[in-house]
């Protein structure tokens, strides 16, 4: 698990960004039944791989709920699983998710502020060359680097 | 202000620190057309796992001008021009030939607060400099390391509870334990006559670490205080968006005004789990629970300012609050998101050039990515912004009353 994600995938690299911080055991793009894509550099870290199995069949009826309701809005959902918590930033309109595990007592107002703008980084990827990664007022200001 | 006034501010995601140094710097120094006359800098905790805070500090002077003043410290987060992040790093220069600027720094904060806060105010003094408003950046708490116990803010034995208690001035002479935030502005309050607008250094909330920076200097348990004068007189603004939750508590505090050994005349913690249904025998659980009391903090008034008592730690049969209570009756308030964002909008939806805030990190907590929200009102009223997420917050405006305070926002806009 882990690190299968392809080399230089703009998606991947943002990914990886996310397992950098301490909190984030593990994270994906994911639907159900299927994983879209992995972090590139860095694999899970050893804590989520020992729930893994319990968190994946848990997280593919979850992303049933996403199905249903990501039309009319779905945003976010999350689930605690013994000590960890699953987050689902569902991207608009879709049946996918950004996901992440956590340790449930982690310090999550923090670590949602990343996944909302990782979900942002992932949106303006998905929207085509065209777009700058990163959020600024003005054309000529400098960038977030990803 | 004077249109001659210019402000950048600069951003940085890098994980390196020696490029996020650069890259800060350079991103608020390409926007200006004369260099800043002064520069505040602010990063979240994690370049200290990437390089170090000397390498991050290094970048920044590969770029910044040699001699500009310089001060800031590690946030829990920040919320800018760019976006609302609680990793990476931040910067606000400002530049104008009028603006006038002198530094102070206190040592060993928590071992003698009132020494730190007088080498400040010396060091400002000494200076001679007209003063029309101060910023502070002080170092935030770090949970102590217990003998036998290790890092603990709950520990459930009368024993070792009390033991503990004995302890804390013994933390505080190796600088850790509560940040003593409050005693220093005290100080600070009777020997300044401007206002001030003051941050608590904090980490990613576990409280471990936290630093403070100053021109080329990484420092650990400082005061910094930085005089400002010139055509910049900013407005200040406060508000703390608190809801009473119509529950009033007696409490017997010692000495020292933090250690709160009854409740409504009963044993205090047993009192406190009671009152706030947490299951006292279940260790687990209060911990779990007191990570959470930040939302429904006890509070008392002064001067009509809502001053929240933030829960320390919990020693045996004691409660100890981080700040001093300057009340024998507290009365229990909530935080939600609804009431911050309707506050919020009295203070960020008037038009301003430029803001400089500091919200407590307990908001980034409570709203999350919803944080984006506030961000919105702020992009539609000003131009270039600085909002930082700290471990508290000083504010001396008006009245000259100095108020240390928890769950707050106070801003200077100009």
């Amino acid at each position: 698990m882990g690190g299968d994600g392809i080399k230089d995938d703009p998606i991947a690299l943002v990914l990886d960004d996310l397992m950098r911080l301490d909190d984030i055991l593990a994270c994906m793009v994911a639907r159900r039944n299927m994983i879209s894509v992995m972090p590139s550099s860095e694999a899970f870290k050893p804590e989520a791989n020992q729930i893994w199995d319990n968190i994946h069949r848990a997280m593919d009826d979850v992303f049933g709920v996403i199905a249903a309701y990501s039309q009319i809005g779905l945003g976010e959902m999350e689930f605690r699983l013994q000590d960890y918590e699953v987050l689902f930033y569902v991207f608009p309109d879709t049946e996918n998710a950004l996901v992440a595990i956590v340790p449930a007592l982690a310090n999550k107002g923090l670590l949602e502020v990343e996944m909302e703008n990782a979900r942002r980084e992932i949106l303006k990827i998905l929207e085509g060359p065209t777009k700058e990664s990163g959020a600024s007022k003005k054309d000529d200001e400098v960038l977030v680097n990803v | 202000m004077e249109s001659k006034v210019e402000s950048a501010v600069g951003m940085s995601r890098k994980w390196d620190a020696r490029e996020a140094g650069r890259e800060v710097a350079e991103s608020a120094i390409r926007q200006l057309y004369e260099p800043p006359s002064f520069f505040l800098l602010f990063s979240t905790i994690h370049y200290e796992k990437y390089g170090g805070f000397q390498e991050f500090l290094n970048g920044v002077w590969d770029v910044l001008p040699k001699g500009t003043p310089l001060v800031g410290g590690t946030v829990a987060g920040f919320m800018n021009n760019y976006g609302c992040y609680t990793r990476g790093a931040t910067a606000l220069a400002i530049s104008h030939p009028s603006i006038d600027v002198s530094i102070g720094i206190g040592h060993n904060t928590k071992r003698n607060p009132k020494k730190a806060a007088r080498q400040c105010v010396e060091m400002i003094k000494k200076q001679s400099k007209k003063v029309d408003f101060y910023l502070e950046f002080i170092s935030g708490p770090v949970i102590p390391t217990f003998p036998m116990i290790g890092k603990q803010t709950v520990i459930k034995s009368k024993i070792f509870g009390s033991l503990m208690k004995k302890m804390i001035p013994m933390l505080w002479e190796s600088n850790m334990g509560t940040d003593r935030a409050d005693e220093v502005l005290e100080y600070l309050a009777s020997h300044l006559d401007k206002p001030l607008i003051g941050s608590v250094c904090y980490d990613d909330g576990k409280l471990f670490k936290n630093y403070q920076f100053v021109d080329e200097k990484i420092l650990k348990n400082a005061t910094i205080l930085l005089g400002i004068s010139g055509d910049i007189i900013p407005e200040f603004h406060t508000i703390t968006p608190l809801t009473t939750r119509d529950r009033k508590i007696n409490i017997s505090v010692a000495k020292d005004r933090r250690t709160v050994t009854k409740i409504n005349g009963k044993k205090a913690t047993q009192e406190l789990c009671k009152i706030l249904n947490w299951n006292q025998n279940n260790i687990k659980e209060v911990e779990k629970f007191y990570s959470q009391a930040f939302y429904y903090p006890f509070c008392y008034h002064k001067n009509d300012k809502i001053h929240a008592a933030m829960l320390g730690l919990i020693l045996g049969e004691t409660v100890y609050f981080a700040n001093r209570i300057e009340s024998d009756e507290l009365e229990l308030f909530g935080l939600t998101g609804k009431k911050i964002i309707s506050d919020c909008k009295d203070v960020f939806a008037k038009h301003n050039r430029l803001m400089f805030g500091v919200m407590c990190e307990t908001y980034i907590e409570t709203l999350g990515n919803q944080i984006y929200t506030i961000k919105d009102m702020i992009d539609d009223s000003t131009k270039d912004y600085l909002i930082l997420f700290s471990g508290g917050e000083s504010i001396i405006y008006d009245d000259m009353v100095p108020h240390h305070l928890y769950e707050s926002i106070n801003t200077l806009n100009f």
